[in-house]
């Protein structure tokens, strides 16, 4: 069976260690990252020497040489490169990513290419992720349990500082850091995108930061806050990723081989205190955007203009969208693109909710970074 | 003075930062510099270069344990390879712990590896002294003739002793030291408000706010802990000094901010009703603290006492004195509120104010201690008192049970484990095999399963089985044991890669908490079961 791992970081280098020593002998793997220093304390399949290179081709390579007859196919590159005809080859997809943009966009895909007529075309996809000593495993059969968009919401809430604090009542030096990051850097330096790798950049949030907390008598700015705060850094650990990856491949084999049955559904780990599993199935939601039937309710007041419905669309833990688009079966309510479509439809903007959507409309919202659209029903 | 390079500005004096810590850095996030000194200072041994052995260690040497010995006596088979990604096709033949040793150094050159060839079935014949240069064992699969009296002398020397076994689905994890104390347990919040016993600082600074002044953008500012002293104060005035008790009075209490709320923007009254549960409970010494406080460890200290009991004693008599009103030192964190910018800065330098007023009592208390046990006054580190007083609500002892106590049966933890092999699906009966597996292995000197015709050894494990049942007061192998038995035979006590990885993981973590004394640690055996996917833990 050829199974696909997406991912080659942390997770993603267990993961083919242990299915290379599980007798898969066909695996591919994706990973568009090269190697940065700070993957070496997890990442034991690349070496100072390493740094900088493609961690799908490194890793492909060091498993190759160490495990004999062992096949694996590195692509150097984005998932969204591969279309459909790629992702049906393969009987299993493992996936170890740290992103969930990306983790929505393949299960989407996945979902999508479920053809009742063909059972071939239904492909079990396993899921890890972690967070210092926390992580979790999932066995996700598309369109017939939860799939990763069901449990969206379970998801940690994303840190958001709202901008009035951060430009009036810095209280935090995370508030001192987001203002040298949010306000201060596109002022300084309007035609230039600030990149996280580089160190003039990183120091120039960090004084610009520090001087903003002395102002206020604020402590707690460091170098390593500023880092933190600014490339968004989970803690991450060579032991969680080994559980959280054992468990995927445990899941894979027992899928590829029917020896026992498989994880139904989702297991939880937390080494915080003492040792803690927690293993359950997550149900599958009847309104999903992705696998689900129905649209989904999503409440506003009459009185809000459609800014005021987009912002409370943005900071929503179950739709997690960043730009969104939006279209009743109608008219366009508001498109970001193309230009001219942007141009039509700004003034709705401005317009009330209740002018521009009945009560129990529906709405259908997307998003470049997605391959699907979501469909709520406005109530209000 | 900045010169431009690359438009954006580059500071002269640019805060470097080693390769180490960037090698380090998602870890230092959670262990911190301290932890990190403390995994780069132990010398961890591996009995038996098994798969889950070497798992174990490759989890501790990319983190930056200081030095590893894997000691092993047997060469490397096929059947090793297939399992081992710390062995390849040329270790065939040659010794394995030599061969995993140096697979494993590749992994990072800050950490020193070396192997021992010693003959595992015979380790207890070892100098006592043999032991001591270890500060962590980590025993895969030694036979208990042999683990028992080590397990004795790493006790009696107070090294930790973390004993592992993986077997086909089946994994287990058991960890023996006489005391393990945490300080830094790093709970969710080391928030502690004191609304109901303010000290006279902070209730001066709440008081002199009068909300009914404030222009409204100011309103929506007060921090909600001076919203709750403000409302407390004149809850009090007309409940004779009392604070709101029952739910009623709760609720009423709740309905009394509310009444105060001016606008939509008053957010920071949202936060103080939502916080009358925890500002109308009474401050207290958590009992599970008290208790640690109380220890003989603590009152009755003497030359050998540790740093934590020595801690825990001035802790206890700061408990005791006038300076304390009854209470343990204050952690002096507040979390974040809705405030302006000036409140908020003032109300956190005076709960640190306090913190440090509690914490300076308590470190001239240490170094009376220190000083009537013929100690130097240098012995505990400022730093030191200061995250004991942190985290003084949090901390943490664990009193271990020796492997001794679990295996004899007159000191075994027989009721539990009836009462567990009763439960449905139970994992107790996985224990129950790993134990009858072991002594299988004894007595016939290979594991069940090995041999073409495995009926015999289904009826042998399961006799010794119903022998170690009957030893704690059982009477029958029940049907689930029974099953689980019939499994293990079927593994030949081989291990499955994918289960002694996961081995792996959840046996460094342990250790990773153990030897920076941060987190809390299993107390004292979990097993896993992959065949659900679940997992279990007791105190045996």
């Amino acid at each position: 069976m050829k199974i696909l791992v997406i991912g080659a970081g942390g997770l993603g280098c267990e993961i083919l260690k242990n299915l290379a020593l599980s007798g898969f002998t066909d695996i591919h793997v994706i990973d568009m990252d090269t190697i940065d220093i700070s993957n070496l304390n997890r990442q034991f399949l690349f070496r100072a020497a390493d740094v900088g290179k493609s961690k799908a081709l490194v890793a492909a390579e060091f498993v190759m040489k160490r495990v004999k007859g062992v096949k694996i196919t590195p692509y150097f590159g984005k998932i969204q490169d591969k279309d459909e005809s790629y992702y049906m080859q393969f009987g299993i997809v493992v996936c170890g990513l740290d992103s969930v943009e990306a983790r929505r966009w393949i299960n989407a895909t996945l979902v999508d290419m479920v053809d009742a007529e063909n059972p071939e075309s239904l492909k079990p996809l396993i899921d890890g992720g972690t967070e210092g000593f926390k992580g979790q495993a999932r066995v996700i059969l598309p369109t017939l349990t939860s799939c990763y968009e069901c449990s969206l919401d379970m998801l940690g809430k994303q840190q958001t500082f709202p901008i009035c604090t951060i430009a009036n009542t810095p209280r935090l030096p995370e508030h001192c850091i987001e203002w040298a990051l949010a306000l201060e850097w596109p002022k300084r330096f309007p035609d230039k995108k600030l990149d996280n790798d580089n160190p003039d950049h990183i120091q120039w949030l960090f004084d610009t930061a520090l001087t903003r907390a002395s102002e206020f008598n604020i402590s707690g700015v460091t170098y390593s806050l500023t880092q933190g705060v600014a490339k968004n850094i989970i803690p991450a650990i060579a032991s969680t990723n080994a559980v959280i990856a054992a468990s995927c491949c445990s899941e894979a084999l027992k899928i590829a081989t029917s020896c026992n049955p498989y994880l139904n559904n989702y297991m939880m780990y937390s080494g915080n205190d003492s040792v803690y599993t927690y293993t359950f199935e997550h149900q599958k939601k009847e309104d999903c955007p992705v696998c689900g039937v129905l649209a989904s309710d999503f409440y506003v007041e009459s009185e809000w203009i459609l800014d005021e419905l987009m912002e409370k669309l943005t900071a929503t833990q179950a739709v997690r969208i960043k730009t969104p688009s939006l279209r009743t079966a109608e008219k366009n309510l508001y498109l970001r693109f193309p230009p001219q479509l942007e141009e039509a439809t700004r003034p709705n903007l401005a317009k009330k909710v209740s002018e521009l959507i009945q009560n129990g409309e529906e709405v259908s919202v997307t998003d470049p970074a997605l391959p699907f659209s979501i469909k709520l029903r406005i109530r209000y | 003075m900045q010169q431009i390079i690359d438009d954006v500005p580059r500071s002269v004096t640019p805060h470097i930062v080693s390769a180490r810590d960037r090698k380090y850095d998602r870890q230092l996030r959670l262990w911190a510099a301290n932890g990190q000194a403390a995994l780069e200072e132990a010398h961890v041994l591996l009995l038996t270069a098994s798969a889950a052995g070497a798992e174990i260690l490759k989890n501790l040497v990319l983190p930056g344990t200081g030095s590893f010995t894997v000691a092993d006596d047997k060469l490397a088979t096929e059947d090793d390879v297939d399992v081992n990604f710390f062995l390849d096709e040329s270790s065939i033949g040659q010794l394995r712990g030599a061969k995993v040793a140096e697979f494993l150094q590749e992994l990072n050159a800050d950490s020193v590896g070396r192997s021992e060839n010693l003959t595992l079935s015979q380790l207890d014949k070892l100098d006592p002294s043999y032991w001591e240069q270890y500060s962590l064992v980590i025993a895969h699969q030694i036979r208990p003739s042999v683990l028992l009296p080590i397990s004795k002398l790493l006790w009696e020397k107070k090294i930790p002793l973390v004993v592992s076994n993986s077997i086909g689905f089946y994994a287990r994890l058991r960890i023996i030291t006489p005391e393990h104390s945490v300080v830094e347990s790093h709970p969710d919040s080391t928030v502690d408000l004191r609304l109901d016993c303010p000290w006279p600082e902070l209730e001066e600074f709440a008081y002199e706010f009068k909300l009914e002044e404030l222009a409204e953008m100011d309103h929506a500012h007060v921090p909600y802990l001076v919203l709750l002293l403000l409302y407390l104060k004149q809850w009090k005035e007309t409940h004779n000094g009392e604070s709101p008790s029952t739910y009623a009075e709760k609720n009423e209490f709740k309905a009394l901010i509310r009444s105060g709320v001016q606008s939509n923007d008053d957010e920071n009254f949202e936060e103080a009703i939502n916080t009358v549960w925890r500002a109308t409970q009474a401050t207290t010494i958590p009992s599970d603290i008290q208790k640690i406080l109380n220890d003989s460890r603590a009152q009755n200290l003497g030359v050998t006492s540790s740093k934590f009991w020595i801690l825990a004693r001035a802790v206890s008599d700061f408990t005791k004195s006038s300076a304390s009103g009854g209470l343990l030192p204050l952690s002096g964190s507040v979390p974040d509120m809705k405030a302006d910018t000036t409140s908020y800065v003032t109300l956190q330098s005076i709960y640190r104010t306090k913190a440090r007023k509690d914490r300076d009592w308590v470190a001239g208390r240490v170094n009376e201690l220190l000083l009537s046990l013929g100690r130097s006054a240098a012995a505990i580190s400022g730093d030191e008192v200061d995250t004991f007083c942190k985290f003084s609500r949090n901390l943490v002892v664990l009193d271990y049970r020796s492997l001794e106590d679990e295996y004899m049966p007159s000191t075994a933890n027989s009721k539990k484990i009836l009462r567990e092999l009763e439960e449905e699906n139970s994992l107790m009966s996985v224990y129950v095999g790993f134990r009858a597996v072991e002594v299988f292995e004894e007595r016939e000197g290979r594991y069940p399963g090995t041999l073409d015709y495995t009926e015999d050894d289904e009826v042998i494990l399961e006799a010794i089985a119903l022998e170690i049942i009957t030893s704690i007061g059982g009477s029958v192998v029940n049907e689930r044991t029974s099953s689980v038995l019939k499994e293990f035979v079927r593994y030949g006590g081989g291990e499955l890669h994918n289960i002694s990885s996961l081995l792996g993981g959840i046996g460094a973590q342990e250790i990773v908490k153990i030897i920076t004394r941060q987190y809390v640690p299993l107390a004292n055996t979990t097993i896993f079961d992959g065949i659900q996917s679940v997992s279990a833990v007791w105190e045996l």
